[in-house]
């Protein structure tokens, strides 16, 4: 995928993301539909930094835009992004179970690194506060990624590791 | 430098994450405070959301409209008694206006200014929502062109909705009272010395304590802003939903449900 195909991807990601999301809310969970796109365009386009790239323009974009404090989602973004670079080369991106396996990575990881800036930018929200909140939100965001990697992953060229494609 | 050239990208990816650590530490510093370039792009911002917010109320409106019709003939059923009902108060308020004038007359000849307070409402509509799940901020469509500032309260037809945190031109970012990070001075409407400390927990509910331990708080009591902090006196917060007492702390805590339907929030008032 081009770049700029991606870009409009994620831009479209953030407007929904703040706007129509909020129909679809359960007991006030909403998906996090910008961390399904960072974690499926990370996970399944091999040797791309797709992840990591828009990640960090649209985490700095959505702390500018719906944020208090600048960074509090580019770096939880960039470091998921990091996370998937490493798993790319371990897991076969072709497979749903390795995308859910890593999706479950990245959604804690991407979790626990907000709240530890937003604790430190000044946040009172609690740990435990934090981990009940994520488990409705986890699963809400691993059916977007199932949905997204299912409709992404037809137009990657499959097994990009395998000999026969080199 | 020899490192760097042989792990181009790695370099890359820490020099990125580098500048993000340092953009933070001095979002922190600084605080909410934004700048030209921010208020470009939020303005930006802003005329995209409200093209989509637009789509989205049309939508809404027509599925919410086709799948609750029983719903909304009841709802007009009791609207049309409500309406009803309050024609005949209307004619007896116009009774009372009159008697309220006089008050008012001899308020000003007692120069007593209490009743003098009056507000200037710049009226927005909700563009955005954080997704966040943890934070409770929202964006509207007014900034500093139509005299918004930073510390506004900002309430709509049912009570009080939030504080204004940030500024734009034509945007500023609302943080709603079920926020975590918002603290409310309270008193009970029917006993105004009653006064306790109330903050959000970010599920739609607010929980606080009351300041005296000997108060006689009960479900059901209607909640105000009590004047003191950032809101001003009287708007309506919600009501109690449960008091407990706790013995460590010896205070009377309670839950409070808000007033306004935080799910259902289109239009609001900044007060001035």
């Amino acid at each position: 995928m081009k770049y700029w195909k991606a870009t409009l991807i994620f831009t479209i990601g953030l407007l929904i993301q703040t706007t129509f999301l909020n129909l679809f809310a359960v007991a006030g969970h909403t998906p996090n539909l910008l961390l399904a796109l960072v974690s499926v365009f990370g996970f399944i386009y091999v040797g791309k930094m797709y992840g990591i790239i828009l990640g960090t323009v649209f985490g700095l974009l959505y702390d500018i835009f719906y944020g208090i404090t600048l960074g509090t989602t580019a770096i939880p973004f960039v470091l998921v992004g990091i996370v998937l670079i490493l798993f790319q080369h371990f897991m076969n991106v072709d497979n749903i179970i390795n995308m859910w396996i890593v999706s479950v990575g990245s959604i804690f990881a991407f979790y626990l690194t907000s709240w530890i800036l937003q604790v430190i930018s000044g946040s009172p929200l609690g740990f435990l506060y934090m981990l009940k909140r994520i488990p409705i939100t986890a699963i809400y965001t691993m059916l977007v990624i199932t949905i997204l990697y299912m409709i992404l992953s037809k137009g990657v060229r499959k097994r990009p590791k395998s000999r026969y494609f080199r | 430098m020899r490192w760097i050239k042989e792990h181009k990208l790695l370099s890359t990816i820490l020099s990125l994450l580098l500048v993000l650590i340092i953009i933070f530490v001095i979002s922190v510093i600084r605080g909410a405070e934004g700048n030209g370039f921010t208020d470009i792009l939020k303005s930006g911002e802003t005329v995209l959301d409200k093209g989509f917010t637009g789509v989205k109320d049309t939508i809404h409106d027509n599925v919410v409209g086709i799948f609750s019709y029983r719903k909304l003939q009841g709802e007009v059923e009791r609207l049309t008694k409500e309406n009803n009902e309050l024609n005949k108060k209307i004619t007896e308020a116009k009774l009372n206006k009159e008697e309220l004038e006089e008050l008012r007359e001899l308020s000003e000849i007692l120069n007593f200014d209490y009743t003098k307070k009056k507000f200037r409402y710049v009226s927005a509509d909700v563009i955005s929502i954080d997704g966040s799940n943890w934070t409770n901020i929202f964006t509207i469509d007014r900034g500093e062109k139509a005299g918004i500032e930073v510390g506004d309260a900002v309430v709509n037809g049912m009570g009080l909705v939030g504080r204004v945190e940030e500024v734009g031109s034509n945007w500023a970012k609302v943080i709603s009272i079920i926020d975590t990070d918002s603290k409310i001075s309270f008193k009970l409407a029917r006993d105004r010395k009653q006064q306790g400390i109330a903050m959000g927990d970010a599920s739609g509910n607010i929980s606080g304590f009351m300041m005296n331990a000997d108060s006689t708080v009960a479900e059901g009591d209607v909640l105000i802003t009590s004047g003191l902090g950032t809101y001003p006196e009287g708007l309506e917060i919600g009501n109690v939903k449960t008091v407990t007492y706790n013995s460590n702390t010896l205070l009377k805590e309670i839950t409070i449900e808000a007033s306004v339907n935080f799910k259902e929030l289109d239009k609001v008032a900044v007060l001035k």
